[in-house]
């Protein structure tokens, strides 16, 4: 019943995988009855909930091959890669580390191994986390990335200690002469009252119509701060698949920031789980849908412990036929009273033909919690733009200058100087009327 | 006699199918400053929209004449280009647009309509900041969003500040006082006062007699169910503070 052009390859690639690089007996029985479930179900389709507004047909359809050995030394760093960023940086040439371009900056207190090499050496964080956190019946493409297992990274802060530099994350899908299936994982774990922010970046070959499956998955300690940046740029032709998985100590925070600029296809999943009192989350995200684009972002928080906090705020912007999903799930479990959540999610659509399907979610199996949520799909503020027009600005520039501040809100979240300025430069580019938007910056 | 500024005649208005106006008369020169005052829902707030020119306030008879024109002809930009500045009751809040980012948008669209050249960065910011000290503004409020998670003082200052750097000749003011404590009613006043000019007409529309203290006006009106029932000078608002609207609502209107 699931037989298609994907599967048979992915079944052929696995096949290769085996026997040119096998894995250790423990992590291939893993591998094994993880793909091996992802196989039976298949690439969801539409009747699936989770999936009923993100059609993947056309990437079914597709036979993937595995990406070839990365690590000539020809290779520079891509031209779209944020050069401004200074700090350790790993480098992912189709899910691949390249660690000729990779530095992982022997910041102390801040280890970084290669994925291949921990699970050489047997690293106690993969054997304890690997495929532990991601929860494959909600997430079916994370058992594909664990059953295909790419390149990956095994990141761990040590207790106490405040990362300064961000991390850099960068995926970059190459053109190929067949499709490329590429399954990059990064596991983390952030020790009590330590801090690091990560920015994890997709950018594409316009030609390149690979399928990106990335999977994270993180423990964040007692007291530690994660801020986290989950950017894609056009990512061309590729369908990219950004999955992050987390569990949160008490009194832990993540601040999460996801910015999605248009690709032919971006889904972007995001759980967290509240495990002890004091744990909060709060995610932004800011996306942009033009013509044959479509971004789906879904979110799951579990509040699985008392006086536990999570907020979400996401805008989209669509043009031209662009395709937007926002689902944002807030469990609220039983015996996390005095839990505190709240989501919105705002979209502007700047044509009749664009289109956005948006459902907040709460469901709650306790009293005494505080829950607010709200999405709205619409036209500018009207009170807004009498207000501008009242001071002399044109009813034109005006539009210009509210779709763009709708934006901006967003980008001013993010606290990492260098990233604001390359995200705004891209929305104004990616908005219409950018030259008007220029003017008045 | 001064040159007229405004000239209201028999002005009726409906706002989402219900007259809220009903006959107003109302000339304003150059130079005067006239105070509306009136009860909850006679009509205050819906006159400053009218003439501002917000969406869905529908004049259904009258004229009003600006600067020998017809102002209900033009859009709401192109009045606050002639020089027509509403001051909002509730300023609106616009997260992502920069207070300076407005400012600047909004001084060089009138100065661009008046055929004056653009200011440039550096003149722009030597103005604003000179602006920006007689309302007794932080240096901080120029990247912050226009409003946003401002207190009601810092907006109602911010309402002063735009005036004036745009230097209206018609300046309205709807409800400026209200929700300012006593230290920024005196800014407020101050920043109001400075704007006073013989070529300047000012139209402050109050529920309290409060702002008066501060800014004395030449003339006053009383608008009950969409009609000014009665005008007079400063001494009227104190004789409606001391006897409420009820006084003026039962007296006959004199023709």
């Amino acid at each position: 019943m699931t037989a298609s052009p994907a599967i048979d390859s992915l079944k052929a690639a696995a096949e290769w995988q085996r026997t040119v690089s096998p894995a250790p007996e423990w992590l291939q029985e893993l591998k094994s009855a993880s793909l091996s479930k992802f196989l039976a179900a298949g690439f969801p389709t539409q009747r699936a909930e989770r999936w009923k507004y993100t059609r993947l047909a056309s990437f079914a359809r597709k036979s993937y091959a595995l990406p070839g050995a990365q690590g000539g030394a020809g290779l520079a760093l891509p031209a779209g890669a944020f050069r401004a960023l200074e700090g350790p940086r790993l480098v992912f040439i189709d899910g691949c580390l390249h660690e000729g371009l990779s530095d992982t900056g022997n910041i102390p207190g801040l280890r970084i191994t290669n994925l291949e090499t921990a699970i050489g050496e047997d690293n106690r964080l993969v054997r304890e986390q690997l495929g532990r956190i991601a929860d494959g019946d909600l997430h079916q493409f994370t058992r594909l990335n664990l059953g295909l297992l790419g390149g990956g990274a095994v990141i761990e802060v040590d207790r106490g200690v405040e990362i300064r530099q961000p991390l850099y994350l960068l995926f970059m899908s190459q053109a190929a002469d067949a499709p490329l299936v590429a399954n990059p994982r990064i596991l983390f774990r952030l020790g009590e009252r330590s801090s690091i922010k990560f920015v994890e970046h997709h950018i594409g070959e316009p030609a390149a119509d690979n399928l990106v499956n990335l999977c994270g998955e993180g423990i964040v300690g007692q007291g530690a701060t994660l801020e986290y940046y989950a950017i894609h740029e056009d990512t061309g032709g590729s369908c990219g698949l950004s999955s992050l998985h987390l569990r949160q100590a008490g009194d832990s925070l993540v601040r999460h920031n996801s910015v999605s600029l248009g690709g032919r296809m971006i889904r972007n999943d995001v759980h967290s789980r509240l495990e002890a009192s004091g744990a909060s989350i709060e995610l932004h995200g800011l996306y942009l849908a033009g013509d044959r684009q479509h971004v789906d972002n879904h979110t799951l928080v579990e509040h699985c412990a008392p006086h536990t906090t999570s907020s979400q705020d996401y805008k989209g912007v669509l043009q031209g036929r662009g395709r937007a999903v926002f689902n944002g799930k807030v469990l609220i479990h039983e015996g996390a009273h005095g839990s505190n959540a709240q989501q919105s999610n705002s979209n502007l659509l700047l044509s009749g033909q664009a289109e956005v399907d948006t459902k907040p979610e709460l469901e709650i199996y306790n009293d005494d919690v505080k829950c607010s949520h709200g999405a709205t799909v619409g036209q500018l503020d009207k009170q807004a733009l009498y207000y501008l027009r009242s001071r002399g600005i044109g009813e034109e520039t005006a539009r210009v200058m509210l779709t763009f501040a709708f934006a901006e809100a967003v980008i001013q979240k993010m606290a990492i100087a260098q990233l604001r300025e390359r995200i705004e430069e891209n929305v104004i580019r990616l908005l219409p009327a950018s030259e008007r938007i220029r003017t008045f910056l | 006699m001064s040159d007229s500024i405004l000239e209201i005649k028999n002005l009726h208005a409906t706002v989402a199918g219900k007259s809220i106006l009903n006959g107003l008369d109302l000339a304003i020169n150059a130079g005067e400053v006239h105070a509306i005052m009136g009860p909850n829902g006679s009509g205050k707030s819906t006159l400053t929209h009218v003439l501002a020119g917000r969406d869905g306030y529908e004049v259904t008879e009258g004229s009003v004449c600006y600067k020998g024109e017809d102002l209900l002809q033009l859009e709401p930009e192109e009045r606050a280009r002639e020089g027509v500045f509403l001051a909002f009751q509730y300023p609106v809040e616009i997260p992502g647009v920069n207070n300076v980012y407005l400012l600047k948008a909004a001084l060089n669209a009138v100065r661009k309509h008046r055929g004056e050249s653009e200011l440039d960065a550096m003149e722009f910011l030597a103005l604003i900041r000179e602006k920006m000290q007689l309302m007794r503004m932080d240096e901080s409020f120029l990247n912050r969003a226009v409003n946003e998670g401002f207190s009601g003082g810092e907006k109602k200052r911010n309402e002063i500040l735009q005036m004036s750097v745009l230097q209206p000749t018609l300046a309205l003011l709807d409800e400026t006082d209200s929700g300012l404590d006593i230290d920024a009613l005196k800014i407020v006043s101050e920043g109001i006062n400075s704007l006073r000019h013989p070529e300047r007409a000012m139209l402050l529309v109050t529920h309290y007699q409060r702002l008066l203290d501060y800014v004395e006006p030449d003339f006053v009106h009383v608008l009950s169910k969409g009609r000014i029932v009665k005008s007079g000078d400063k001494s009227l608002a104190l004789a409606l503070e001391a006897q409420g609207y009820d006084w003026v609502e039962k007296e006959p209107v004199s023709p």
